[in-house]
């Protein structure tokens, strides 16, 4: 076993020269701080990984929303609601524009026995009550999409209607824009309190029967026990379907012609209008739009992670793809009964394999648990990160336009570059001044800082941060820790490892086995959306993470490789299923590996070698 | 079965034949049944041997030979070793009873037949209704009518080994006649062959096969000279999840004369697998039917014919029970509990332990 090793200390990470007053964007609690002894002991003590899972990139200022907001939400169920009995919550702390984050365990043993009490009757009730809890809180979920779908941003009137007097309001629309907005960061805050109502559970006992699984196969791959408890019928796979629906409608309606002779969405709509075919195609589009073309073409939780309403020429490129499938016979069709019938098989020879009585019953408890909890750690993704977010960003594009119009920013994409409490205090600049009738501070204020912090952004980017600082802890009990960051003994090594290796100088790459099989092949390294185009068929993707939205090109290529992710990431979900070779949270796949390179892909021991 | 029969086809076999054509023919033809490739051959039953003792009067002539001497070889059974020599040469000078040397060149002729190879080269294996492993003489490589029923007598010779003798004196069992089967197979050109274990060797993980393999016949495998290629496959779903390729620098082949022999592997083949992943794959899928058939986790021997098409090519010569682990005791992992709630508590309070204190 690994040897004790320190990283960096928080309070050594160096500077970036030119970003001097960085943390002024971010609030004052993410800092590591040397100047109170108790708290920078405290951090010094801790191992703080960096969460390049959620943050590829660094952190624009509002963006921050997110991390903000399950700060509380994972927190406040650990350690006050169900009393994870030896877990408290995960701190948080921002550095050069990146976030490291830090589960905090509990240490005295009375304390845990305490909490164990709790656990057991309140954890109890959630997993009696799963599948109820769980239809109720989609339930919730869809009215807070609809609450903020309703909340209406529009620019402050010269006038104020004569409603408002004739009718006794006594409010301004200055003051109820204040409102909205408070609204709006409300309902974002919320989105993400549902999102750790059932989540933390739901690793728990996906973490107890892998383990089980592990202990009892000691050779069992991760990709196999997840083969166990996934759904068959996610609700990530339903927009991928729509699409396939859509092609086949095309090809039956005869207007996939029209769709594949012309690139705009704009001109294939226009022409689609002309004809009453083309019209019948439309309206099967537009019900198909909702809700499912809120998925973002990437993981939602950056602000330029559109969703394909936003870009219908990502939609539209994949039924292009699928009607070329559809007209050379090919069978689009998921098979969901054979693969219902294959993870019943699966699982019931594993449970033959078992010798003992005992663990035959404690695997049926655990499957059991696990199969109920798996739906919502599949789908709950869709909800708030696909969703709920992609609605968010469209209303915060719209509050942004009220600042453009009065001059505080000069595009709607500067808005990410204050926080939230600074759009607060903004806001109230712009209402205050529009009630006075003067001009505000902000169109003076803002545009100089929001240029000076687009270029630290970009400094940002440049820098490459160390995938941990500070001291590792002998155990880690929080779920999360575990599972979807997979802080393990192995991958401290292969960090320590690629921390002093030279990227040009690696031969070959250590990930998780996403998915089985191996696979040879010419890379194609793509950074973003827009790069899609480029694949070949019969490439291996390389990407630093993938999306939902890009379903139809796994049904192109060879293999996929990820800079981040564990084996319930996206990529590793979709391969599985598609029986790809998947590698994913490679960390540095993108950086080492160069569009045109051989590479091999090992997705049964998360190997990557360059050849 | 008929017990006067003197050569059976191996498919016509079921492990209660033992005492018809011994344990190695019977194996094979449970395995056969089983749906299992095996080397084509036949059995040459037990009343076969007995019928060439008694009919030739070989069994009388042996026995008039060794009572004389039965007191010295009670109190030195080294004496046993000249005697065996003499009794030996006895045997192999003997003439084969017409009706069981027709018996078996008819079923040789057929065996050519099936495999579409005249004069084909067999295995002359002993199959005795009971495990004496290596007692016994082998041989390979048998080509020709004449060779075959040479060998056979061999086989059958070889039940007068001194250490074969003694053990049935000792025993108080007949010393002049010990009935043994032969079976009479295919040779296996073998391009690759070894063992699999329908469960990990070094864990007990029963949902693993584990194969090891190199270049040429088994035996290089078994003395050691080669660090073999070894494969995991989970037996559930058929990944190969482990892949270790060692270099392989000599393999036993046959020379022409039968005589296995040790070469220099060339060099570009050294580092290559042995195993296509498609290969792994069906042996492993074989070694999964094997288990299912036998109830139990199974210790196989495996080859890979160059002059077949996969996947014909991949041959199980021998299957017996795993006894290392499936012997032990097995308790459960974890303790069992009332819900998977207290699972999940527990599992939580032992966490994952990340460095060595």
């Amino acid at each position: 076993m690994l040897k004790r090793q320190t990283f960096i200390s928080p309070h050594e990470v160096p500077a970036i020269p030119g970003t001097e007053g960085w943390e002024r964007m971010y609030p004052y609690f993410y800092r590591f701080s040397k100047d109170d002894p108790e708290r920078k002991a405290y951090e010094e003590s801790m191992l703080w990984f960096y969460d390049g899972l959620h943050y590829p990139e660094p952190m624009y200022p509002f963006d921050l929303i997110w991390d903000e907001a399950w700060f509380l939400a994972l927190s406040q169920n650990n350690t006050r609601i169900f009393m994870v009995p030896p877990a408290l919550g995960v701190d948080h702390r921002i550095i050069n524009g990146y976030i490291y984050i830090t589960p905090v365990p509990v240490t005295d043993p009375q304390e845990v026995e305490k909490r164990l009490q709790h656990f057991l009757q309140r954890a109890g009730y959630y997993y009696e009550h799963w599948d109820e809890l769980y239809d109720r809180w989609k339930g919730k979920m869809e009215e807070l999409i609809a609450e903020l779908e309703g909340i209406d941003l529009r620019d402050l009137p010269e006038m104020e209607d004569e409603g408002v007097v004739y009718n006794g309001i006594g409010l301004s629309k200055g003051y109820e824009l204040t409102k909205k907005y408070n609204h709006l960061i409300d309902c974002g805050l919320r989105a993400w309190q549902y999102h750790f109502e059932f989540l933390n559970l739901g690793y728990a006992a996906y973490v107890t029967f892998a383990d089980f699984c592990r202990k009892v196969f000691p050779g069992i791959a991760d990709s196999t026990i997840t083969k166990m408890i996934s759904g068959i019928d996610v609700i990530l796979f339903q927009p991928d379907e729509r699409l396939k629906e859509l092609a086949k409608a095309a090809v039956k309606l005869g207007v996939a012609g029209i769709i594949k002779s012309f690139d705009r969405p704009e001109e294939i709509i226009a022409h689609l209008g002309t004809s009453e075919a083309g019209q019948q195609w439309l309206d099967q589009f537009e019900k198909a739009k909702h809700p499912w073309f809120y998925i973002s073409s990437g993981t939602g939780w950056y602000h330029d992670h559109y969703c394909w309403l936003d870009r219908l020429e990502i939609p539209f490129m994949s039924i292009k793809s699928y009607i070329d499938k559809v007209e050379k016979g090919d069978n689009l069709e998921r098979p969901l009964e054979k693969l219902r019938a294959e993870r019943d098989r699966i699982v019931a020879e594993y449970e033959e394999l078992l010798v003992t009585e005992e663990d035959r019953k404690t695997f049926r408890q655990l499957l059991g648990v696990s199969q109920t909890v798996f739906p919502y750690v599949e789908d709950h993704l869709f909800y708030v990160e696909h969703w709920f977010h992609s609605v968010f960003w469209q209303k915060m594009r719209e509050l942004s336009r009220i600042f453009v119009n009065h001059g505080f920013f000069s595009d709607v994409e500067d808005i990410w570059y204050l926080n939230r409490y600074e759009i607060q205090e903004a806001l109230y600049d712009l209402v205050t001044a529009w009630a006075t009738g003067v001009k505000a501070r902000g169109p003076s204020y803002w545009p100089p800082e929001i240029a000076w912090r687009k270029g630290v952004i970009q400094k940002f980017r440049e820098f490459t941060p160390p995938p941990a600082l500070g001291v590792p802890p002998e155990t880690v009990n929080e779920p999360f820790t575990i599972i979807l960051w997979g802080i393990t003994t192995k991958r401290l090594e292969s960090w320590l490892e690629a921390d002093q290796a030279r990227p040009e100088e690696l031969t070959e790459l250590k990930g998780f086995a996403g998915s089985a099989g191996v696979v040879e092949g010419v890379a194609r390294v793509i950074r973003s959306v827009s790069e899609l185009s480029t694949l070949q068929e019969g490439e291996i993707l390389v990407a630093s993470t993938t999306s939902p939205s890009w379903a139809p090109i796994f049904t192109r290529i060879k293999a996929c490789v990820t800079d981040v992710g564990g084996i319930m990431s996206h990529a590793a979900i979709v391969c599985r299923e598609y029986g790809l070779p998947a590698v994913v949270g490679a960390g540095y796949a993108t950086a080492v590996i160069k569009t045109g390179q051989r590479i091999r892909v090992d997705g049964n021991q998360g190997i990557v070698s360059l050849l | 079965m008929d017990n006067k029969k003197y050569v059976y086809w191996l498919e016509q076999l079921a492990k209660e034949d033992v005492y018809t054509a011994g344990k190695k023919s019977c194996n094979l033809g449970e395995m056969a049944r089983a749906g299992m490739p095996v080397p084509p051959g036949f059995a040459i039953t037990l009343a076969a041997y007995e019928k060439f003792i008694n009919d030739t009067g070989l069994g009388r002539a042996i026995l008039a030979y060794l009572n004389p001497l039965i007191d010295q070889l009670r109190e030195n059974v080294d004496l046993f070793e000249e005697a065996s020599i003499y009794i030996r040469q006895m045997v192999e000078a003997t003439l084969v009873p017409a009706e069981i040397k027709e018996a078996i060149l008819h079923y040789y002729r057929e065996l050519g037949n099936r495999c579409g190879i005249p004069d084909v080269a067999v295995a002359v294996r002993s199959s005795g209704p009971i495990s004496m492993p290596g007692q016994f003489d082998t041989f390979l490589n048998v080509r020709g009518e004449e060779e075959v029923i040479e060998k056979v007598v061999k086989v059958w010779a070889s039940s007068f080994t001194g250490r074969a003798m003694a053990y049935r004196l000792q025993r108080g069992m007949y010393v002049e006649s010990s009935p043994i089967g032969v079976a009479v197979l295919k040779m296996v050109n073998a391009r690759s062959s070894g063992v699999m274990f329908t469960l990990d060797p070094v864990t007990g993980d029963r949902s693993r096969i584990f194969i090891e393999g190199s270049w040429g016949l088994g035996e290089s495998l078994v003395s050691g000279q080669v660090t073999p290629d070894k494969y995991v496959v989970d037996k559930v779903t058929l990944e190969i999840s482990k892949r270790v390729i060692c270099p392989k620098s000599i393999e036993l082949v046959y020379d022409a004369s039968g005589n296995v022999k040790s070469v220099e592997v060339p060099l570009s083949r050294q580092t290559a697998p042995c195993l296509s992943d498609a290969e792994v794959v069906h042996l492993a899928r074989l070694g999964k039917l094997v288990e299912k058939h036998y109830m139990f986790p199974q210790d196989i021997e495996w080859a890979v014919d160059a002059d077949l098409p996969f996947p014909e090519n991949v041959i199980l010569l021998q299957t017996r029970p795993e006894t290392v682990w499936t012997q032990k005791e097995v308790k459960p992992v974890t303790q069992p509990r009332a819900s998977a709630l207290e699972h999940i508590a527990s599992s939580l309070l032992s966490g994952k332990k990340l460095f060595s204190s």
